[in-house]
């Protein structure tokens, strides 16, 4: 494959402002977003309900490190047949239909606004601004199945799917420049794009889980479970692992 | 004091102080009274929680009139932050107003039902009132929605001590070994309070706790001292199987030359030591 | 009458009192084992404190009025009086678990005095009055009249008791809750001993 020579106007009129427009659009949609955003009503159920979840699971995973009467007294409480908290505690199951919840629907409305729309709409003017010519070259070798997606605007079958047009360079910016952010606006600030679209794929399972679903899943998870006392030889154990000091050199082992 | 240090050493310091809430307050008081009063402007946005710092140090050494200083500031630049009217509510306390504080905490409940910080004011009201009965109360209520709260859990078991609900006081540290096993402070406690409880069977579980946290931390030395009285009490009680007296006397054995030979590496008092635990073993038998 | 407390004694219960503002705070009063078999007179010359950690648990306590006996019975001296501090500034009566430990204390040394801390009158200008005294009736605790106790040179003691606190003397201070977290801390308080001598 020969090797393109690039005019290096492309380098100062097409890559630098690609990477500056990124980064300030970036700053400003994190201070656009703080203006929007409004404080978050929370819901002492739910923070209530997320917290006795919270313990059942300790209980389940640490309860070797408590006596057997301890643990079956929390394992009685949590799950007894007739009074156990699992058993008993009835919650009506959460809304699952945004549609109908209007400040679930204000909250992605924001959201949609402050992130994706301006992805989209930038994304599109640098594809129609920059289109019909590759910027840059990737420095590992890519298959030719990229060729459309970084490529979009030169129909070139013959050219290596290394080189990259404006509209990937765009979108590399936009998840390199993570780190530029974090060190201008501190941590957890509204520019981290990646961060946002792990929290919108996480959004499914968390607003999903009606809590007395949780309750039964977690109730069999803890009916299941044995208790077996780590405690029960700690001291021979103890003993074994620490030897008197004296042992630990001996003088003239060898002579 | 403060004048010989430079802006950013003190400004760290009290940064550092503020992350990991160190309690020092008459220090951060002091350093911060000069922060505030010399760097105002340079401190920028970090005033604020600057601000909340020194305003908590100083009602914590009585320093009424530098709180209040701090507290107006705040309220002027948040009039409606719960924060702020948390920091008010800690001032109405300081100066007594106990009545009045519980009004402003209630207020900000009544728009964030939620606020797990305002609820722990209004039990540290009844604990300024000397109503510790009342703070146990409101504490249980607290945790009822709050179970997985481990400083909630260790102040009520602090409480439950004083009023020698040592069971009680059990079952807050066994939440929170569950939430933290590998924390060899929890076990030790524990340990203590089933020691204090007394009976063999309790003695036999404040052993093996002890151990656990010499196990996690050989340098408890609050463990090794509690692992070998129990041990000896056991060994030497009356009712105890020949078995068990042997297991005991190894156990406590072992504890003791690991407490003589920690004293010996940090001093050489030795004799008093030896002395002492040969003492121990004798009167763990009464 | 109750005992006569040393400066020594004294400054070092205070000390103690204001490391710890914040926390209840107990420890014994050692006294001349000589002076009580000639005269039987109290003289309490010096203060070990104990503790500001949960001070109602048992085997911390155990250990460490063993530890207190072996060094008393070296240097001629016995365990005659416990002090102790409430949490609370305006709780000026003696919390159950102190008078339990008064009890124990007692057991052993029939003289013994349960000293309470006036917590509303701990501040630069300590007076005797400070100090609350309790003795062991019909097996109660009753307060006693201030009369009961005398400091060893009352002026002196509460002028030097100012100038330490004025100059920060209890950061110093160790307890033995100090040298349980780190065994070269000493409970004795040799070096704080030293810059009390040079006061008197």
């Amino acid at each position: 494959m020969a090797e393109l020579l690039l005019d290096t106007n492309i380098r100062l009129w097409v890559v630098l402002p690609i990477v500056f427009i990124t980064f300030f659009v970036g700053i400003i949609r994190h201070y656009v977003s703080l203006l929007l955003s409004s404080q978050k009503k929370v819901d002492l159920q739910k923070v209530s309900d997320g917290q006795v979840l919270l313990r059942s699971k300790m209980l389940r995973e640490n309860g070797h490190y408590l006596p057997k009467k301890s643990f079956q007294m929390r394992k009685h409480f949590f799950n007894d047949e007739d009074s156990g908290f699992f058993k008993t505690q009835k919650r009506e199951a959460a809304m699952q239909n945004p549609m109908a919840d209007p400040s679930m629907l204000t909250e992605m409305m924001k959201g949609n606004l402050t992130n994706i729309l301006p992805m989209i709409v930038i994304g599109g003017w640098i594809n129609w601004t920059f289109s019909g010519f590759v910027i840059t070259k990737v420095p590992f070798p890519l298959t030719l199945r990229f060729k459309p997606m970084l490529q979009r605007g030169v129909e070139l079958a013959s050219l290596d799917a290394s080189w990259v047009s404006s509209a990937s360079w765009y979108f590399l910016n936009v998840f390199g420049l993570r780190s530029v952010y974090s060190l201008i606006l501190g941590e957890n600030n509204a520019a981290d794009q990646t961060r946002l679209m792990q929290q919108q794929m996480a959004q499914p399972m968390a607003m999903a889980p009606d809590p007395s679903k949780a309750f039964k899943a977690e109730w069999e998870a803890l009916e299941i479970v044995d208790h077996k006392w780590k405690l029960e030889k700690v001291e021979d154990e103890l003993i074994c692992q620490t030897p008197y000091q004296e042992d630990v050199y001996v003088k003239n082992k060898y002579q | 004091m403060a004048a010989t240090m430079n802006f950013e050493d003190v400004r760290d310091k009290l940064r550092k102080w503020r992350e990991d809430k160190v309690r020092n307050s008459v220090e951060t008081a002091d350093l911060g009274e000069y922060l505030l009063a010399n760097y105002r402007r340079k401190l920028g946005d970090e005033v604020w929680p600057l601000y909340e710092q020194v305003s908590i140090a100083a009602l914590d050494c009585g320093r009424l009139s530098l709180a209040r200083l701090c507290i107006h500031a705040v309220r002027q630049q948040f009039p409606h932050s719960s924060r702020s009217k948390r920091l008010h509510g800690m001032l109405e306390e300081a100066e007594g107003e106990f009545d009045k504080a519980r009004e402003t905490y209630n207020d900000i409940l009544k728009d964030d039902p939620a606020n797990g910080l305002v609820m722990k004011r209004l039990i540290a009201i009844h604990k300024g009132q000397n109503d510790i009965p009342g703070a146990i109360k409101e504490l249980n209520k607290y945790i009822e929605n709050f179970m997985s709260d481990s400083e909630a859990w260790m102040e009520l078991a602090e409480l439950y001590i004083q009023e020698q609900h040592y069971s009680k006081a059990a079952f807050c540290f066994e939440e929170l070994i569950l939430s933290n096993p590998h924390h060899h402070l929890y076990h030790q406690r524990y340990a203590e309070i089933m020691y204090t409880q007394g009976g063999p069977e309790n003695l036999e579980i404040a052993r093996k706790y002890f151990a656990q946290a010499v196990k996690l931390n050989s340098n408890n030395m609050r463990a090794l001292y509690g692992m070998f009285l129990s041990a000896s009490h056991l060994a030497a009680s009356s009712k105890a199987t020949i078995k068990k007296k042997t297991e005991n006397t190894k156990y406590a054995s072992w504890a003791a030359a690991q407490i003589a030979h920690k004293y010996k590496q940090a001093e050489p008092q030795v004799e008093v030591v030896g002395e002492m635990l040969d003492k121990l073993a004798i009167t763990s038998g009464n | 009458m109750a005992a006569t407390i040393s400066t020594k004694a004294f400054c070092k219960c205070l000390l103690h009192v204001s490391k710890y503002p914040y926390c209840a705070v107990n420890g014994v009063f050692v006294a001349d084992k000589k002076t009580f078999k000639d005269t039987r007179e109290v003289k309490i010359v010096d203060a070990v404190p104990l503790f500001h950690q949960c001070v109602g648990l048992a085997p911390m306590l155990e250990i460490a009025l063993v530890q207190i006996d072996t060094f008393c019975e070296a240097n001629g001296l016995m365990i005659a009086g416990y002090y102790h501090a409430n949490e609370h500034i305006r709780d000026n009566n003696p919390s159950p678990i102190a008078l339990k430990i008064a009890d124990k204390i007692q057991s052993n040394f029939s003289d013994a005095h349960l000293y309470l801390i006036n917590n509303g009158k701990v501040d630069a200008s300590c007076k005797k009055d400070t100090l609350m005294v309790y003795q062991h009736q019909d097996g109660k605790w009753k307060p006693l009249n201030n009369a009961n106790f005398k400091l060893e040179q009352e002026d002196s003691t509460c002028e030097t008791c100012a100038d330490l606190l004025k100059a920060r003397a209890q950061e110093d201070l160790m307890d033995f809750d100090c040298h349980l977290d780190d065994i070269t801390n000493d409970w004795q308080n040799g070096a704080l001993n030293e810059r009390l001598e040079s006061y008197s």
